[in-house]
């Protein structure tokens, strides 16, 4: 097991060209994965086009874990059997349900939303008195489904630790690891 | 170079991009399939229809004939069928709601044809206003084809009208 010692090793070697350079590299990684995230959000309208599902209330269709592309450019207009999804006011946890009932006014949509493992519609989850979601609730309609792949990101928010490493290990493989060279 | 963490990048790397274009393959070969369903409904009825003054708006329960013949959905890559009757109003903007429901799911394999007699609507119909009476209504069958991977799908199979009583029930 050489690899703590050869990484120790990567850094007592680097020189500070050699330093900045890498840096350099790990920089130009997140602005890609950055520019990426804002590619995406403009071609689908969206604030958030890519989400992973976090409760179990769409089984058997959605799982805890899978990971849902949204779309916001409403064409064809949203329309009952879609799958939304939207955040309430001040809650940051964005919900996965499909709509139910839909009633377009003035340019505006009303709609309710029921999840296919739920017995009842949300008007409970909603704010009290609210019957309907809007327009601005909204944060696009799923078009695209992978499963299981999202499972990574919900073990990194439930156990930070998890995250740390990752991130620690990314920047310092990162920072020592050479081009390989044939 | 050939350190443990390369030899365990390599492999798992490879890994992942295989899983990656089985799945690619997977969703390219369903994407051009042409979804047919031979579905009707028929005899609706409109069992009850109450101005609710609590909530301000108006409440019905219907009950209609459905038949569906789902077989020709099923392949590879659909992981379950949400099939739901949808009613199609304009007040004058449009309005929709679903009023019947049913999800298969792989592995079901029996009941891909359907038919029910009279089926009352799994959820009471709740408009949003006043504008039901004598108003005519359009009940569509439609179809949700949710993938293991890929596009998610909408078929829409046959409609019938429906003309609203110019009365409540009571």
């Amino acid at each position: 097991m050489h690899v703590v010692t050869d990484t120790l090793n990567e850094f007592k070697i680097m020189d500070k060209r050699r330093f900045s350079h890498q840096f350099v590299n790990l920089c130009l990684v997140i602005a890609t994965a950055l520019m990426t995230w804002k590619g995406f959000m403009i071609s689908f309208n969206t604030e958030s086009p890519i989400v992973v599902v976090l409760s179990g209330s769409m089984e058997p269709a959605y799982y805890r874990g899978d990971i849902l592309f949204l779309e916001m450019w409403n064409y064809p207009p949203l329309q009952p059997g879609d799958v939304v999804v939207y955040k309430l006011g001040d809650r940051d946890i964005p919900i996965v349900h499909r709509i139910m009932n839909l009633h377009e006014e003035d340019d505006d949509y009303y709609i309710l939303t029921k999840g296919d493992n739920n017995k009842v519609n949300d008007r409970g989850l909603y704010t009290p008195g609210q019957l309907f979601i809007q327009k601005k609730d909204l944060l696009g309609r799923t078009w695209f489904y992978i499963p299981y792949v999202g499972i990574i990101t919900i073990w990194l928010a439930d156990y930070p630790i998890l995250k740390y490493l990752l991130i620690g290990g990314m920047v310092i493989i990162g920072l020592t690891s050479r081009e390989p060279q044939s | 170079m050939h350190s443990i963490l390369w030899r365990l990048n390599a492999p798992f790397f490879f890994g992942v991009i295989v899983l990656g274009i089985l799945t690619g393959i997977n969703v390219i070969s369903t994407y051009f399939v042409d979804y047919r369903v031979d579905t009707s409904i028929q005899n609706i009825h409109v069992n009850k229809f109450i101005n609710n003054s609590r909530f301000h708006w108006e409440e019905a329960e219907l009950s209609f004939d459905l038949k569906g013949d789902f077989s020709e959905v099923f392949n590879w890559n659909v992981n379950y069928i949400y099939i739901y009757v949808e009613l199609d109003y304009e007040s004058p903007m449009r309005n929709a709601i679903i009023i019947w429901d049913k999800i298969i799911p792989r592995f079901y394999y029996k009941p891909l044809k359907i038919e029910y007699k009279s089926e009352k609507g799994k959820y009471t119909l709740k408009n949003k206003g006043y504008n039901l009476r004598g108003k005519n209504v359009l009940a569509k069958i439609k179809l949700e084809i949710e993938p293991i991977a890929g596009f998610i799908f909408k078929i829409e199979g046959s409609h019938s009208n429906i003309t609203f009583p110019t009365n409540y029930s009571y």
